[in-house]
Parts: C-alpha cells; sequence; structure tokens
C-alpha cells in the first residue's frame, strides 16, 4: 500500500482530513471496532487508483444487504486480522469511501419491541 | 469526476444489530450450531492478541511480550430490519478478558455443553454469571442421544439462577437450535420486562 496519497483518487473534492493521509486516530468518536458496521460512500464503479485491500472491502460491502457489513465479517472475509483491518478501515473512512455504524451498546437489549420482533423474526426464519 | 446519477448518496438506513455469543467449551458444537442457524457459512475471524508475559525468562531483562492467534466463529441471521450476528467464542476461555471487543455489546449467550463433559462449560457459565449477561444452556446431544435430564444438567452445573433454562439440543438439526435461540430471546424479553416495571 505504498505511494497511496490525495492523488489516488482523481475528481474527488479535497478534504480537510485527507490532508492528514486519513489518519483519524485522534477523534475517538470514530474508533472502530469488530463491533462495527462499514458501508461503501461511493459506486463500486467509481473508485479509481486504489489498493487491491480496499477495493475489496468495498466489493464486500457492495455485495452485502444495505450494502453493509459487521467488521468482523470483513475480517474474515479479507483473511486479515481484526486490528490491522480497523486500522486500515480508519483510512477509507478518512478518505471518504465507507461510512461507519458504531456497535450498539448494551442499552438496546432492554429495547421490548426490538427484542419481541427479533424472537418472531427467528421463528420465521429458522 | 461525479458520482453516476443513478447512485443514492443518501445515507443507508442504520442496520439493528443483534450479538449473541455462542459459547461453551472444546468441542461441544459451537461452530456446529452457529453453521445449523447462520444463513450464511460460518466464517472463521482471527485477532492477533498480545499480553505482557508473566515469566521471568529473559536473561537482559527485557520485557517480554507473548503474541497468541485466537478465532472465533462467524455467522449471520438477517431479519426484516435487524441483523442476528452469531459470534462463537474461543474455546479457551482465558482468552475472553483479553479480547474485550468480542463480548462487548452482546445482547446474551448460548453455553453449549457436553453431558460427558460438563466441566468444559464451567468456565463460560461462571463468566455469564459473574458478568450478569443473560444466558441459556443447550445440552448437546451427540450421537443423537441424552441419557441426562435437563433438571441433572442443572445441578451438575450448579446454576446460580434456577430460573435459567436448560434445553436438550442437537446442534445439528435446525429446530432444535432455534428452539435454544427462542429460549434465549424469551429470556432477553421477560428480563427487559422486568426491567420496565
Amino acid at each position: 500500500m505504498t505511494g497511496r496519497h490525495r492523488g489516488d483518487l482523481p475528481g474527488r473534492r479535497t478534504r480537510p482530513f485527507a490532508l492528514t493521509g486519513g489518519h483519524v486516530q485522534s477523534s475517538s468518536s470514530t474508533r472502530i471496532t469488530m463491533n462495527s458496521l462499514v458501508a461503501a460512500a461511493v459506486p463500486e464503479d467509481a473508485v479509481g487508483a486504489l489498493p487491491d485491500e480496499w477495493r475489496a472491502v468495498l466489493a464486500i460491502c457492495h455485495g452485502a444487504p444495505a450494502r453493509t457489513v459487521i467488521v468482523t465479517e470483513l475480517a474474515a472475509r479479507l483473511h486479515m486480522f481484526v486490528t490491522p483491518l480497523t486500522v486500515m478501515l480508519g483510512e477509507l473512512l478518512g478518505q471518504g469511501l465507507i461510512t461507519h455504524q458504531p456497535a450498539v451498546s448494551g442499552a438496546d437489549a432492554t429495547n421490548i419491541r426490538l427484542l419481541y420482533r427479533v424472537r418472531d423474526g427467528l421463528a420465521r426464519k429458522l | 469526476m461525479a458520482l453516476p446519477a443513478s447512485y443514492d448518496p443518501a445515507p443507508i438506513p442504520a442496520v439493528q444489530q443483534i450479538k449473541i455469543l455462542i459459547a461453551g467449551g472444546f468441542g461441544v458444537g459451537k461452530t456446529t450450531f452457529v453453521s445449523t442457524v447462520s444463513e450464511i457459512r460460518p466464517l472463521r475471524t482471527e485477532e492477533r492478541l498480545t499480553a505482557e508475559g508473566v515469566g521471568v525468562d529473559d536473561l537482559n531483562g527485557i520485557e517480554n511480550k507473548t503474541a497468541t492467534t485466537v478465532a472465533m466463529d462467524f455467522g449471520r441471521i438477517t431479519l426484516d430490519d435487524s441483523v442476528v450476528y452469531l459470534f462463537g467464542t474461543p474455546g479457551q476461555e482465558r482468552f475472553w478478558f483479553m479480547w474485550d471487543d468480542l463480548l462487548r455489546g452482546a445482547f446474551g449467550a448460548v453455553v453449549l455443553v457436553d453431558t460427558r463433559r460438563l466441566d468444559h462449560s464451567f468456565a463460560a457459565v461462571d463468566f455469564f454469571e459473574k458478568r450478569g449477561t443473560p444466558f441459556v444452556v443447550g445440552a448437546n446431544c451427540f450421537d443423537g442421544r441424552q441419557t441426562h435430564s435437563p433438571d441433572v444438567i442443572r445441578d451438575a452445573l450448579d446454576l446460580a439462577d434456577p430460573t435459567v433454562p436448560v434445553l436438550m439440543l442437537d446442534a445439528r438439526e435446525r429446530a432444535s437450535a432455534r428452539d435454544v435461540m427462542l429460549s434465549l430471546m424469551d429470556r432477553l424479553i421477560a428480563r427487559a420486562d422486568a426491567a420496565a416495571v
């Protein structure tokens, strides 16, 4: 993944965080974990010269329901350890190539309407 | 290069995620269980964990770090407006403490036990009891037979809460695995009900 810089994204507007080379570690609210959901933020055919690993991430997102994949699944499909993948995803996030939905907190476990919907859904699907 | 007009850049609706842990000792059928209920072939997710070495095995006194690769089974079930994610925990519970994110955000757990080797699942039961994570026990019937009753298994596991469901299970059978999942959901609903009163 050498030689990657803003110029690799022809036509994309310069974003302030692109100037940092995509490093977003300073913002704790964007921390990506194995429980985070990521979605492609660009069409599959709109990406130019990107590293193969980045393209693989976008391709998996585009092939998934709602274009959204949990990081745990991405790691397995890409044969990557979780932590290096989360660092890489931080770079894609910084470049605006993906969006990121943080993991739920345990608080949702007491959302009774959700729990009933999930129970009904499992009863139907399994 | 503008985005194609056909592309909808609107934010994708948030996916409601329900994370369920599938736990238990080595060889109790975790992978089989995930495989039976998952809509995709189970995947294997790996993480490299490091911990400070505790031994003094270095004459130079240099800080010693050990790295271990741990793996979990992953599966999912997509529902109308939510996705159930199944995380099969590594067999060695001692790694769970090092792998915080694996346990974080879990709604509940299925603890699988092999009645011929109940002690292999003691650590998992103990762990979830201490953390207050709701769980149900599934006694996997290997070779399709189960000689113990749920009550006997409950006693042998010494469950702190006598209302924890103990179900007989054949992890290869979809209906059987479904009953265990529904039992866990009932448990979560009852708990949420009690908390709302």
